[in-house]
């Protein structure tokens, strides 16, 4: 009884955990899911250069703007209030160091910070879509202080 | 003559209530060397073992720098942060409570007879055979205490070791086991004198405690 | 635009698995069990194959140390008596014997412990197998082996999930979800993706596992079940969510949301999801974890100033978030250890670097475990006796373990990079 009951379990087990299967995702269909409204393509090549220039940078465990950032900034508000059609996708990031899910929300209230500054500035909330990459986007790779401070970012896109 | 009787009985009565007054006095005297050897016959085990107060419950306030020693020394893998009290780190800890030495320099100030004597000088022979065999496992809480019985022959083999008291860490308890496994035998057994042997040392209890 | 069908749903048999991760065993600890293991009798090849694995397991464990077999002696019975002494002057604590049995369709295994100080047999058992399953069968014979030892159940059958990345020619990284043994051996890939994985964690029955997926764009949780391939996104909003993790009972996940732009935990009740909201304040709290009995989470909670440990009771009605950390400027990741009696988490040291550290409950200091500068990730043996790291050395990610009684392990990957380990329950 205890035997077959033994080899039972062992057959469910192993057939368990040797039938995995295993998903493919790939570029175009991350693609086709992407976040609605914010389409790079549709904005022009000056709007986009002037939202490239708009990195705003931060201190290592810190998400507070610092007057640099600012500076940046009031440039992306001028060009939303110019056009007042477009929205912006802000998406913050942080370092490697540390834990990824900590660093995940790090870079959400680092893209916070630039969302509210800019509402502070009287742009709608509604045009602003935030999101956080957390430590999985590095720009720069490398475990050196350098590499780790051009990756404390929020990108404005 | 009835009334010697009760002249007597009462005088009976009186020396009873002095002696019993006057031993308690004596015991409780005593009581104090004779349970610092944690050695006993067997009925005594549960009333004398006196375990460490769990004080470890106690919180000591944490300082807000405290500060936390980095890892750089690679012979020694655990890393132990200051508090208050700084914490002992020897790899080989005293497992029994042995302040045997401590105590019998005590004890020769009040006068102890020859037994007595003879009892501790073997207990510390087992005690210091156990504590070369016994290597307390890493990274276990500290304040664990466990306890064993041990039936030994007049050989000084010990035929079975019992955990009567777990650590609550298994990891702690196989360790003493395997200690005393390694043991085997107290090859001293064979010039103890009979009587001695079978009065305490037969069947022993002996406590592992580092902290 | 091509526009191939890209979501393919790839069924990998045994043979086809992915590679395998290289164990190293870099450390011993101090005073293991002295164990000899004669090679079992019958077929060779499987009998070499199984001793390898066997060893490997336990010497993995830290707890045992296992006698060359160049040094092995014959073993002699006189009388249906096992001669004890020789092994006795090999300082052997224990001899292990077995039986390799051939049997219609299936593999099964018996096999014998003599304690040699006790000089008498103290087990005898049997593990039921199949044939081309002879590492499973190694591994349950391993941990038969272990716990008759220690009294302690063995991990050697368990499971790891962790990710994989690898770069192209062009810097273009791939990310898979891997699921292996816990030596490394027989890899899967149960996902493979272009945009990032993270947080993968076991479901309590070992048949799902949740993760995070950045596909979508923005992170967001999904379960996928280990057989089939079956996945879904565990909520249909299109919000930011992480950080996933299992109750014992299997029936709540509790998840990281970000709702109104900060990181808040809550509870999402599997059978008709329903949410509910753990926390509510301005600062982040994350990376929720549940008590091994179930009725209490951890979570690393930003509201001090700096990521502290936190406790939340959940029995109680309105539960508040207990602050458990004191030490230092950064404490996250936390997890329990089975027994309850501590946790295990990563610790920023006063110098800035990254340890795995413990703190057991009735203790108030810190013990620091690992040494590297960024450890991160650490997850908990189901035995509570060993964890898996991520480290990074050399600029490479790749796995990392400790017991806690001092053995040491690196796993590092086959290709690319690997990180963020999570260990299965027992399996059995």
């Amino acid at each position: 009884m205890n035997k077959s009951i033994n080899s039972l379990f062992a057959l469910l087990t192993i057939l368990i955990f040797s039938a995995c299967s295993s998903v493919q995702i790939t570029e175009e269909e991350v693609a086709d899911q992407s976040v609605a409204g914010v389409s790079i393509k549709s904005k022009s090549t000056a709007t986009q250069a002037v939202l490239a220039n708009a990195v705003v940078y931060f201190e290592y465990d810190q998400f507070n703007l610092t007057s640099k950032s600012i500076q940046a900034l009031k440039g992306v508000s001028e060009l939303m209030k110019r056009n007042s059609k477009i929205t912006i996708s802000i998406e913050g990031h942080a370092d490697e160091r540390g834990t990824r899910e900590y660093n995940l929300a790090l870079g959400q209230r680092r893209a916070d910070s630039v969302a509210n500054y800019l509402i502070a500035n009287g742009i709608n909330r509604n045009r602003l879509i935030k999101k956080s990459y957390g430590e999985e986007r590095p720009l720069s790779l490398g475990s050196n202080n350098s590499a780790w401070a051009k990756n404390r970012r929020v990108e404005i896109k | 003559m009835i009334a010697n009787y009760k002249y007597l009985q009462a005088s009976l009565f009186s020396f009873c209530i002095h002696a019993a007054i006057f031993l308690y006095i004596y015991g409780t005297f005593n009581a104090n060397t004779s349970k610092t050897l944690l050695i006993s016959k067997p009925l005594q085990i549960e009333l004398k073992f006196e375990l460490p107060s769990q004080d470890s419950k106690e919180q000591i306030p944490i300082l807000p720098n405290t500060n936390v020693t980095s890892g750089k020394q690679v012979s020694e893998d655990i890393i132990y942060s200051k508090t208050k009290d700084e914490i002992k780190n020897s790899k080989k800890n005293a497992l029994i409570e042995s302040n045997i030495t401590n105590l019998l320099s005590e004890e020769s100030a009040i006068e102890i007879n020859s037994e007595q004597q003879e009892i501790s000088m073997y207990a510390q022979k087992i005690i210091s055979m156990i504590e070369n065999a016994w290597m307390k496992p890493r990274n276990i809480p500290e304040g664990l205490v466990a306890n064993l019985r041990l039936k030994i022959r007049s050989t000084g083999r010990i035929t079975s070791a019992e955990l009567i008291k777990s650590s609550g860490n298994i990891r702690f308890d196989n360790s003493a086991l395997q200690a005393v496994r390694r043991v085997e035998t107290f090859n001293f057994f064979n010039v103890m004198p009979k009587t001695l042997y079978e009065k305490e040392f037969k069947i022993i209890a002996i406590s592992f405690n580092p902290s | 635009m091509k526009k191939n069908i890209l979501l393919v749903a790839i069924l990998l048999f045994p043979i086809l698995s992915y590679g395998e991760l290289f164990l190293e065993i870099t450390k011993g600890s101090e005073d293991p069990y002295k164990v000899a293991m004669i090679p079992f009798e019958g077929n060779t090849i499987v009998s070499k194959q199984l001793n390898n694995i066997m060893r490997n397991d336990l010497i993995r464990t830290g707890e045992f140390s296992i006698l060359d077999e160049e040094l092995l002696l014959p073993v002699k019975i006189i009388n249906d008596e096992l001669i004890y002494s020789d092994w006795k002057l090999l300082g052997m604590d224990y001899l292990v014997t077995g039986t390799i049995i051939n049997a219609n369709n299936s593999l099964d295994i018996s096999y014998e412990i003599f304690d040699i100080h006790k000089k008498r047999k103290v087990r005898s058992s049997k593990v039921f197998g199949i044939p081309n399953q002879i590492r499973q069968l190694a591994h349950y014979t391993s941990d038969g082996i272990y716990e008759s030892i220690t009294g302690i159940k063995g991990i050697a059958a368990t499971r790891l999930l962790y990710v994989n990345e690898t770069k192209d020619s062009s810097f273009t990284s791939t990310y898979k979800l891997m699921l292996a043994d816990s030596d490394g051996a027989n890899e899967k890939i149960l996902l493979s993706s272009s945009e990032p994985i993270i947080s993968p964690s076991w479901a309590p029955d070992g048949k799902r596992v949740a993760y995070v997926s950045f596909e979508t764009g923005i992170a967001k949780v999904f379960i996928q079940e280990i057989a089939s391939g079956k996945r879904e996104a565990v909520l249909s909003q299109d919000a930011q969510i992480s950080s996933p993790s299992w109750s014992p009972d299997g029936k709540y996940l509790s998840l990281t949301l970000y709702q109104d732009g900060n990181a808040e935990i809550y509870i999402l009740r599997l059978r008709d999801r329903t949410l509910t909201r753990m926390t509510n304040q301005f600062a982040i709290d994350t990376e929720s974890t549940w008590s091994p009995k179930g009725n209490k989470i951890l979570f690393t909670s930003g509201r001090s100033g700096s990521p502290q440990i936190y406790e939340l009771d959940l029995r109680k009605l309105n539960p508040k978030a207990k602050r458990i950390s004191f030490e230092g400027t950064y404490n996250a990741k936390a997890s329990y250890l089975p027994n309850e009696e501590g946790i295990i988490f990563v610790h920023r040291s006063s110098d800035g670097l990254f340890h795995i550290a413990l703190k057991y409950n009735r203790e108030n200091f810190i013990r620091i475990l690992t040494e590297a500068n960024m450890d991160e990730s650490p997850s908990v043996a189901p035995n509570g006796n060993m964890v898996i790291y991520g480290i990074k050395e050399k600029d490479l990610s790749m796995l990392a373990g400790f017991s806690l009684s001092g053995a040491k392990f690196k796993l590092p990957a086959s290709e690319g990079e690997v990180r963020e380990p999570a260990w299965s329950n027992f399996l059995r």
